[in-house]
């Protein structure tokens, strides 16, 4: 169990809704998967087309936190009005706030995201940042993660693949890992070899 | 006549109209949607008081999936 703002969270892992080849694959991916926290995002609807509907449908059927993404910003006044964009659409003061630096490798704008994570934090929002790892020295308390699953080549089985991974991770940690060595030692013990009697 | 970007296409009213008889006038009456006049959030709380004029940009905003 982890807390997250006022929530306490038994999965440790946190799944996007992206990429799937059709609704009713992310729907039993997201179930098989156990996760209790998923991401969403938002978009400009097109012009005389009802779109969100039919993925809003399926997503508040889930028992799970949502948890709205600013993607595709790349200023802090676009992240922000996002933000406050999916709290209203979403009815939920959580973000993945992304404010994005470089279209090519994705990398984070870090000093936007602190500035649009004050503004945020300081209007009520759980800000949940996309950052490089230079700031998550403390170690991690969960994983994200879409594409792996989305786009493999049976989604609902990597989905349990990743839950069960991560699952077995979080187990080890908290088990504690052995004392790290530099030389090799037998696990197998040497005393009363049966090949040291034999005589050459 | 005024012409406005109603989720980026020209649409022209004949007159300045409060962001909420837009809305209505597209169709959009339910929640599940939120609004940007001129890239800017706009709150539900205020739509009736929002005046859409001459070169405005409304953006209806809808759930997608998101990664």
């Amino acid at each position: 169990m982890w807390k997250v703002g006022d929530h306490v969270i038994s999965s440790r892992l946190l799944l996007g809704t992206s990429r799937y080849p059709s609704l009713e694959v992310m729907r039993e991916a997201i179930e098989v998967s156990g996760t209790h926290v998923i991401t969403v995002s938002l978009k400009r609807e097109q012009f005389g087309r009802k779109e969100g509907g039919p993925f809003w449908d399926v997503i508040k059927q889930l028992p799970c936190h949502l948890l709205p993404n600013t993607a595709g910003c790349m200023n802090v006044k676009d992240a922000v009005n996002m933000a406050y964009m999916a709290r209203e659409v979403f009815g939920t003061n959580w973000i993945k706030l992304e404010v994005i630096g470089d279209t090519y490798t994705l990398q984070p704008d870090l000093f936007g995201l602190l500035e649009a994570a004050k503004i945020l934090i300081t209007d009520g929002f759980e800000v949940f940042p996309y950052c490089t790892e230079d700031l998550v020295l403390w170690g991690v308390d969960a994983v994200l993660l879409n594409t792996a699953v989305a786009i493999s080549k049976d989604p609902v089985r990597m989905a349990s693949a990743f839950a069960t991974a991560i699952s077995a991770g979080r187990m080890a940690y908290e088990v504690g890992v052995m004392q790290e060595r530099q030389m090799a030692e037998p696990s197998t013990p040497l005393l009363d070899t049966p090949f040291w009697q034999v005589e050459k | 006549m005024q012409i406005i970007l109603f989720n980026n296409v020209s649409l022209s009213m004949e007159r300045e109209l409060t962001l909420a008889e837009l809305l209505v006038q597209q169709g959009y009456e339910e929640n599940g949607f939120a609004v940007a006049v001129n890239q800017t959030f706009v709150p539900r709380s205020t739509y009736a008081s929002v005046c859409i004029r001459e070169g405005d940009k409304v953006d209806v905003i809808v759930p997608m999936q998101g990664g």
